[in-house]
């Protein structure tokens, strides 16, 4: 026997002490409590609590790989290695997903192009996607409502790029999204009113056509009103829409539905006009025209690619699971069960 | 009208039922058939009330407190009920199981029957999946959570006596056992097919709201009480035990968090 | 008969088993599906009937067919093999083909599909199996002696080979068709369904002979005639050959030479040697120990086969419940036999502790449940009732029709739990002893095939729910009862039946779903179209005319009313009109249009016959004032 081999024999199982510790079924056990622990107190805390999870996320990866490495019961029960396998998955899954997803807000006007441009967006460190090549646009959507205003399906034409550039069309809801890229947008219960204007500069240049999202209806009906801001000139404006009576009817079943005769009312420092669709108001450095009413629409996205791997590893882990089980259970019957003489197996 | 007089009827047999059962093992005598005899025909009334509301509303119980309550009390009987009829051993445990269908009932015939509005986001099977799922769940914790406790009941003089007929609590821990891995596995298809309909409904997987939260530590606390179990050799009683917190967290999570909460997800709708 | 060899018979046998479980799962299914409250829509129950059909029927006979002929042949080899695992490739396929894609089901009257490439391949693939089987047979025990059931198996590997040329007969002219109306897959499978049916008959045949070899040789002279039986029964098929070489395919001529070829060829084999048997077991009834194993199986399948034939004669009218009441007849009754060979030789392939007794009281409770499901049909079509339709539309309270409507689904349901809790029986039998060959091995080191397990589950789960377009059920589903809901539902619903029966050219009935559709929805131009073109099919151009002037009113891009109309008018002999209404079409009708072609094509026709009329009418102009003179 030479010298050499004593030492790494003896660092051998050092190393092979350290993991049966590691996997311990002990500290199994602890790593469920302070999950546990973490996730009421990422639920209750009101502060952004992500290590609360991560750090037994993280122990329970290295716990469950360092059981499957040593313990026995995993060389013999093919299942129950499945089930273990799958949740360590599921975990490593998590965790890239968390680093690359995205969830965010847009609002469209119908008839416009969304061109990459999120109101509101949150997004793990390592998230490259294509947002930027999305494009689709709203043609318009339905929406009815119960009495008393109870919210039905939402259903919105949309049209869109597709990969080969074509333009296809779909009609997304709340339940059925536009998956573009990999980013699906849902409709939101935000959908409101769009005032649009055309700004046609003094100078002559080619004018500029947008639209005023006032705040969502029916949720703000009280409060059709905002301020903004022209393009370019830094004017700043308040405009408020104004019709009569209640739009949606709460008697009766109705949907959402445009005005059909409104007034708009523009301020812009301290001059006041009241304008119908088509009229225009001369502003030094150009003339505005309102064009007329026109709907809004909210939507959610969001971007996760692991979603269709973590929904086949979590059923995959169940049917392992309950293969585990049925073969434990099937050797004996419900109503004559003995006692088993408990090898210690799971 | 109708559907309140056959609720009424169905949880008149019920109590009939739990009371018989109670008294059966108080005064040790065996009324086992009639008792299986009230709890089908407590089912059979429920059965036909829940019928008549679906038909009047056009939707299923899930909507309101009083449907959620309904609809569970109706899937926990019908669990039970199958356990009762096909483990003929254990059925003396209805003692312990027919209090905590009491006390729902009670609560059940407190709320407003009145309809709720059946938001946009439940037109999917998922529904009628994520609820079927988390029923069977809940009804074979039910039947553990009866058999551990003639275990800890027999702990004491009064119940050893009371509780003698039923199989050693070895074999009564086993089936627990059983249960509560079955319970597992439909808990975990059941966070599996909320997930689902929520990535459709919501947009998302998996958000944290309350009930998602403590669905998960129902999950959490059910994975402990397997892994201890198989870990180190729980004594009956220490098992029991387990059983019950879990029992308890997970009813806390499917009553309490929508008493809270206006809907049965928060923002659901 | 080698090991190998009943190995290879018995995967074959099980395939079958399994397919005719799955069918009679979806059956359930199928009732599920039209329960009000879960509400899964027609799609969902058309693509469960394909793949319920296809379990059931195309299947289950055949991977049948194909073991018979594994033992015909005596050899398991790597080929035999092979055709197995592409078998269980091609099925493998036609399930999972509903959930890639969501492909339209396509209600073919003989071997429905759905329409869409992984479908259609699977189905290919299966059936090329099958067909290598019965060629394989032929390189086999060929030389063997021949008994009565084997001639009938090498007989129905002869008119599975014309089944199969028929089939690429008829698929290369459909492409070269000069019909007005585009070839339908109906018309493309229309031959091929019906030369199947010779093969499912001689196969029954065969197990008949199987099973009542005692009456056979009980009647003298039975055995010596049988030879001739089965030649007259698979030679018939070759008229198949003759229709589909002479008679364009999709046209009447060709759609009736296969009707009448089974009209007339396929029962009098079967019939005769039903006869026979029969006669036998009457001459051995005396004889102590009553019947022999699978006798009263046997017994119950002639009858049924008998009773069958007996409605079959009777169907007077076309698209009564007598027409299903004919096929359940006739397809329960090869069923029956088969699964009465199942039981008595089930310990030959491998199945461990079959209770014969009990297993062979489910055969004859499927058989006692199809022959009063039968009867129900029966009873039913005798009223009148069209098939196909569902209750409500019907809306008879006549309680003749509910008695006989009730027995057919009492009897569908006890032969649907038969067949389940056989199959399950067989199986478990089956299992059974690899089961105790597992338990007796030692559990080796499990790792490397759970991560092999783990991490394909993982990836090939993820990639096929990435590929899976949305769940039919998601969305589609409307729980609530508003009255527009239920309203729009059965527009839907009528109007695919509407469609389906107008493919399946049941024109009265498809009048009557789009009255109904009209009712519903008076604004709705396509409607009106389909009743058009289903008044163009019954012949009645004049009506047909006016709806499809009604569709253009309604809405002026209705183009395939321009085409309908041209049609009409043409039948009312108004070929001027005819062709401008053509001409809108192709004016307005986009420039890929399928039957742009052929309108084209019509429009040329109709302007030459219109030349050469002006032409003759000039002439008799001119000729008229010189007669007058």
């Amino acid at each position: 026997m030479s010298a050499a081999s004593t030492p790494s024999r003896a660092l051998r199982g050092r190393l092979w002490r350290l993991l049966s510790r590691l996997a311990s079924l002990k500290l199994t056990l602890a790593i469920l409590v302070l999950l546990a622990v973490g996730v009421v107190a990422a639920y209750l805390s009101d502060t952004r609590t992500v290590w609360a999870l991560v750090l037994p996320l993280t122990l329970c990866a290295i716990n469950l790989m360092a059981a499957i490495a040593s313990n026995g019961i995993f060389r013999r029960q093919l299942p129950l290695l499945v089930f273990h396998l799958c949740l360590l998955a599921l975990i490593v899954l998590v965790a890239l997903g968390r680093m690359t997803y995205l969830k965010g807000q847009l609002e469209l006007t119908d008839g416009t192009w969304f061109e990459g441009q999120l109101s509101a967006v949150e997004a793990g460190p390592w998230h490259f996607g294509r947002l930027d090549q999305v494009r689709f646009a709203s043609d318009g959507f339905r929406i009815d409502y119960d009495p008393g205003m109870r919210r039905g399906p939402t259903r919105n034409a949309v049209r869109f790029l597709d990969a080969s550039g074509a333009v296809g069309q779909a009609v997304i809801g709340d339940q059925t999204p536009l998956t573009l890229c990999g980013y699906r947008f849902y409709t939101s219960h935000n959908k409101g009113f769009a005032p649009t204007f055309a700004w046609t500069p003094a100078g002559g240049a080619g004018s500029v056509t947008g639209s005023v999202h006032l705040p969502a209806y029916p949720l703000h009906e009280y409060r059709q009103a905002r301020n903004w801001r022209l393009p370019e000139s830094g004017i700043e404006a308040w405009t408020m829409l104004q019709f009569d009576g209640a739009l949606i009817d709460p008697e009766r079943a109705d949907e959402f539905k445009l005005p059909a005769e409104h007034v708009l009312v523009l301020r812009v420092g301290d001059r006041r006009w009241t304008l119908q669709p088509g009229q225009y108001v001369v502003l030094p450095g150009g003339r505005l025209t309102y064009q007329g009413l026109r709907a809004w629409m909210g939507y959610t996205v969001f971007y996760d690619w692991t979603i269709p791997w973590l929904l086949a590893a979590a059923v995959s882990a169940t049917v392992a699971l309950g293969w585990h089980f049925w073969r434990k259970f099937a050797s004996q019957p419900w109503d004559g069960v003995e006692v088993p003489d408990g090898d210690g197996n799971a | 009208m109708l559907e309140a007089q056959q609720l009424w009827a169905a949880v008149l047999a019920y109590v009939l039922a739990g009371s018989g059962a109670i008294f059966g093992v108080v005064l040790r005598r065996n009324w086992q058939r009639l008792i299986l005899g009230l709890m089908v025909l407590g089912l059979a009334c429920h059965t036909a009330s829940i019928v008549v509301r679906w038909d009047r509303l056009g939707h299923g119980p899930f909507i309101t407190m009083f449907e959620i309550l309904s609809s569970n009390v109706w899937s926990l009987m019908l669990a039970f009920t199958i356990a009762y009829w096909r483990l003929p051993a254990i059925r003396p445990s209805a003692a312990v199981v027919m209090p905590i269908l009491f006390l729902m009932m009670g609560w059940l015939l407190m709320t407003s029957p009145k309809a709720g509005h059946f938001p946009p986001t439940y037109h999917t099977t998922w529904l009628f999946i994520h609820i079927g799922f988390g029923k069977v769940f809940l009804g074979a914790v039910l039947v553990a959570v009866g058999l551990s406790g003639v275990v800890l009941m027999r702990a004491t003089v009064w119940g050893r006596d009371r509780f003698q007929r039923l199989p050693a609590d070895g074999r009564l821990d086993e089936l627990a056992y059983r249960c509560m891995a079955l319970g597992f596995i439909f808990e975990t298809l059941m966070l599996i097919a909320g997930a689902i309909w929520a990535q459709d409904a919501w947009g998302r997987y998996w958000a944290w709201d309350p009930l998602e939260t403590w669905a998960f530590v129902t999950w959490l606390t059910l994975a402990f009480a397997l892994h201890a179990r198989a870990t180190s050799r729980l004594s009956p009683q220490a098992a029991s035990w387990l059983v019950v917190a879990v029992f308890v967290i997970a009813f806390l999570t499917f009553f309490g968090v929508p008493f809270v909460s206006t809907s049965p997800h928060k923002g659901a709708v | 008969m080698p090991r190998d060899v009943r190995r290879l018979a018995g995967a074959w046998f099980a395939l079958a088993l399994s397919a005719l479980g799955m069918s009679a799962l979806l059956a359930i299914v199928l009732v599920a599906a039209r329960s009000p409250f879960l509400g899964l829509g027609g799609s969902f129950f058309r693509t469960a009937l394909v793949l319920h059909v296809n379990l059931g029927v195309v299947v289950w006979f055949l991977a049948a067919a194909a073991g018979a002929w594994t033992l015909l042949r005596a050899r398991a080899d790597r080929v035999g093999w092979g055709a197995l695992a592409l078998a269980v490739l091609g099925l493998s396929a036609m399930i999972a083909a509903p959930v890639l894609g969501g492909p339209p089901p396509v209600l073919a009257n003989y071997v429905p599909v759905l329409d869409s490439p992984v479908f259609l391949g699977g189905l290919a693939g299966f059936l090329l199996s099958v067909v290598g089987a019965g060629m394989l047979s032929v390189t086999g025990g060929w030389s063997m002696p021949a008994s009565g059931h084997r001639q009938a198996a090498r007989w129905a590997v002869l008119t599975m080979a014309v089944a199969t040329a028929v089939f690429a007969i008829d698929q290369g002219r459909a492409g070269s068709s000069r019909l007005i109306l585009p070839v339908t897959l109906d018309d493309q499978l229309w031959g091929t369904g019906h030369l199947l049916q010779f093969v499912h008959d001689l196969l029954m045949m065969s197990a008949w002979m199987l099973l009542g070899r005692r009456l056979l040789e009980a009647v003298p002279g039975l055995a010596r005639r049988v030879p001739w039986l089965l030649a007259l029964t698979a030679l018939a098929t070759l008229g198949g050959l003759f229709v589909s070489l002479h008679e364009d395919i999709g046209s009447f001529d060709h759609r009736q030479g296969y009707t009448s070829l089974m009209r007339w060829a396929t029962w009098p084999g079967p019939l005769v040697l039903g006869a026979g048997l029969a006669a036998g077991a009457w001459r051995l009834r005396r004889t102590p120990g009553g019947l022999a194993a699978g006798e009263a199986g046997l017994l119950a399948s002639m009858a049924l086969y008998a009773f069958g034939c007996l409605i079959g004669a009777a169907i007077q009218r076309q698209g009564t419940t007598s027409v299903p009441a004919h096929y359940h007849g006739t397809v329960g009754a090869v069923t029956l036999a088969y699964l009465t060979l199942a039981v008595r030789h089930a310990g030959s392939f491998g199945v461990v502790a079959l209770k014969q007794a009990t297993a062979g009281r489910l055969t004859l409770a499927y058989g006692l449940g199809i022959a009063i499901l039968v009867t129900g049909l029966a009873w039913s079509g005798a009223l009148g009732v069209p098939r196909k339709a569902p209750h409500a539309e019907l809306m008879q309270a006549d309680p003749a029709y509910l008695v006989a409507m009730s027995l057919a689904g009492l009897g569908g349901f006890l032969a649907l739990a038969a067949v389940l809790a056989l199959v399950c029986m067989l199986f478990r039998g089956l299992r059974r002893p690899a089961r105790a060959a597992a338990a007796g091995a030692r559990p080796g080191d499990v790792r490397m095939r759970a991560l092999a397990i783990t991490a394909s589950a993982v990836f090939a789960g993820g990639l096929a729910v990435e590929f899976m377009p949305a769940v039919p059920a998601i969305g589609a589903m409307k729980a609530d009862g508003h009255v527009a809901e239920k309203k729009r539902a059965e527009i839907d619903l009528r109007f695919s039946q509407g469609v389906a029966m107008l493919h399946f050219r049941e024109y009265d009935h498809a009048l009557t779903a789009f009255h109904r559709v009209i009712e519903l929805a008076p604004q709705m131009p396509e409607a009106y179209v389909n009743a058009g073109f289903a008044l163009l099919g019954l012949g009645r151009h004049e009506a047909a005319r006016d709806f499809f002037d009604e569709a253009t009113t309604l809405r002026k891009d209705q183009i395939n009313g321009y085409y309908g109309l041209a049609l009409a008018l043409e039948g009312t002999g108004d070929a001027f009109g005819a062709m401008q209404a053509m001409e809108v079409f192709l004016h307005r009708a986009p420039a890929d249009d399928p039957y742009r072609r052929k309108a084209e094509a019509a429009v040329w026709e109709w302007r030459a016959r219109l030349d050469e009329q002006k032409a003759s009418a000039s002439a008799t102009a001119e000729e008229k004032p010189a007669a007058a003179r």
